[in-house]
């Protein structure tokens, strides 16, 4: 017994210190290889050269990737809130209940650019919005909706139930004790899922391909229009053979600093909350 | 027949094959103390949770009768109504996760539109009735969750009696609590008695005889022995031999 416990202790600390070495050295060779790459221009100038990204800067792609995930958390964000109450507390069928979940589990596993390719026959073509940030931001709120949803239904679920009970109990209805307990409980956990769920879709590349998405653009003034993303952009410099990789290299820096300060905003953000409640 | 405010008819709780709750039939009287006891998984707290319909909340258990409160079945009646006229101390007290003085006030606040000062003697009448007042009077701000365990029974009891209802259930108010302050509960419980109809669960046979109208004695589901005069005219054997252990 005490050797196998030995086993899984080793195994579980050699994994994790794997994991972390792997993390972290992702991130400071990505700083390393891109150190003199980002300066001023680089972040607030316009791609230029050859093989676009060459010279110049990402900004309207940093622009962009903001754009796109914001869209796509809005057009998520209410939907996934409204199905998880309805989901925990308001739907009494359990079958349903299942049903619906599967229902959700599957959505997610869907490959995400099938999202996409809905979103370009529906809202691209059907409904002629044409290639556009608006079209992109279905995708990926297809995209981020399930996972959204999940994590939001997860955070109400864990309340303890007794204190609901204990609420209904008063003679209060639903809706009361969920803005006055619920909410105040689950709010940390509600704003950390939106920071990732918003990272999630800026990662995405494949939803973004042809539904909004360009080799070029300039910086976005409207959600009718289509934009540059970073991931396109460092995957499209990289496919065309840039000569300097380095540059990619701080494309992906830019992406991790966004990244960084979108969750230490959201951090402090639910902390301040947090706090009043 | 006017007088009699809750009638439970042909009620069953099921959980699988399980009987929970065996063909109950009672019916209680205004202003009377209604104390039930039984040993421990006799379905006493089942039995206070079908009243207030609180019972929909475990969904797994089947329920079947008719429970009639003020001469309309409970099932017609929105639940949020029924149970501010009916409300339940549950066994174990769950205070919410604010202030003392919050969870009162979230309680006021959703019945009544009234201004700060009169909120404020609300509660301090309040606190007082149930006892409780002279300890915390200090910090009303203190969170809820750092009292004693008998202090949340006083301070759910204190929350549960803002909605001024009509019947009072209660699953054993007293297990927490010290000989005095358990005085001064069953004093508050009859001076209730002249506005409201009580019915309580109590492991205490002491306290059931102090404050007692009636006795409902309960065995496995069912109700074995329903008497006013239960200490003094005992007619069942099971309730003789219960006495007697306890
Ligand atoms: N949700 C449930 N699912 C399955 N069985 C249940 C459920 N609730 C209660 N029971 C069963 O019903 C029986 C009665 O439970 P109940 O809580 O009403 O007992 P009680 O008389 O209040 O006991 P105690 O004095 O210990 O509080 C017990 O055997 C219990 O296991
Ligand atoms: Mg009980």
């Amino acid at each position: 017994m005490k050797t196998l416990s030995k086993i899984i202790k080793f195994f579980s600390y050699t994994s994790f210190i794997l994991l972390m070495g792997i993390i972290i050295f992702i991130f400071l060779y990505t700083v390393y290889r891109s150190i003199g790459i980002i300066n001023f221009e680089f972040i607030f100038d316009s791609p230029r050269g050859m093989v676009l990204g060459e010279e110049g800067g990402i900004f309207p792609a940093i622009i962009g990737s903001i754009w796109f995930s914001l869209t796509a958390l809005i057009l998520a964000f209410v939907p996934a809130l409204c199905s998880a109450i309805y989901l925990v507390f308001y739907l009494k069928n359990n079958r349903v209940k299942t049903f619906i979940n599967n229902v959700f589990e599957n959505v997610a596993a869907i490959p995400s650019i099938i999202f996409g390719l809905f979103s370009y026959a529906v809202f691209v073509y059907m409904l002629g919005f044409g290639r556009c940030i608006l079209s992109a931001g279905v995708a990926l709120a297809l995209m981020i909706f399930p996972f959204l949803e999940r994590k939001i239904e997860k955070s109400f679920l864990e309340v303890d139930k007794n204190l609901l009970i204990a609420s209904y109990n008063l003679g209060i209805d639903i809706r009361r004790t969920f803005i006055k307990i619920v909410l105040p409980l689950c709010f940390k956990e509600i704003i950390s899922s939106v920071i990732l769920s918003l990272l999630f879709a800026m990662g995405a590349t494949a939803p973004i391909l042809f539904t909004g998405g360009v080799a070029f653009a300039t910086v976005p003034n409207s959600l009718l229009k289509p934009a540059m993303a970073l991931p396109l952009h460092l995957y499209l410099m990289i496919a065309q053979g840039a000569s300097q990789i380095n540059r990619a290299y701080g494309v992906a820096a830019v992406s991790l600093m966004i990244l960084f300060i979108f969750s230490t905003l959201a951090y402090c953000f639910s902390h301040k909350t947090y706090k009043k409640v | 027949m006017t007088n009699e405010i809750l009638t439970i008819s042909n009620f069953n709780v099921n959980y699988g094959s399980k009987k929970i709750l065996d063909n109950i039939n009672l019916s209680f009287k205004k202003n009377t103390i209604n104390c039930i006891i039984g040993s421990s998984g006799c379905g006493k707290t089942t039995l206070l949770k079908s009243i207030n319909n609180s019972i929909v909340f475990e969904s797994e258990l089947h329920v079947d009768g008719n429970i009639c409160y003020d001469g309309e079945n409970i099932s017609d009646i929105d639940d949020s109504t029924l149970r501010k006229e009916i409300a339940m101390l549950m066994q174990m007290p769950v205070v919410f996760p604010f202030s003392l003085y919050k969870n009162l006030e979230y309680v006021l606040d959703y019945y009544l539109k009234i201004d700060k000062t009169r909120k404020n003697d609300m509660i301090v009448d309040i606190l007082k009735k149930v006892q409780l007042y002279e300890e915390v009077k200090d910090d009303l701000n203190i969170s809820a969750e750092k009292l004693s365990g008998g202090q949340k029974q006083r301070l759910c009891l204190a929350r549960a009696l803002l909605t001024e209802p009509k019947i009072i259930l209660l699953d054993e108010p007293c297990s927490a609590l010290d000989v005095y302050n358990t005085m001064c509960i069953e004093n508050l419980l009859l001076s209730l008695k002249h506005e409201s109809t009580i019915i309580i669960v109590t492991h205490n046979i002491q306290e059931a005889k102090r404050i007692n109208d009636r006795i409902i004695f309960m065995k496995d589901g069912k109700v074995v022995e329903d008497n006013e005069n239960f200490f003094e005219n005992m007619s069942t054997e099971e309730a003789r031999a219960f006495i007697n252990v306890n």
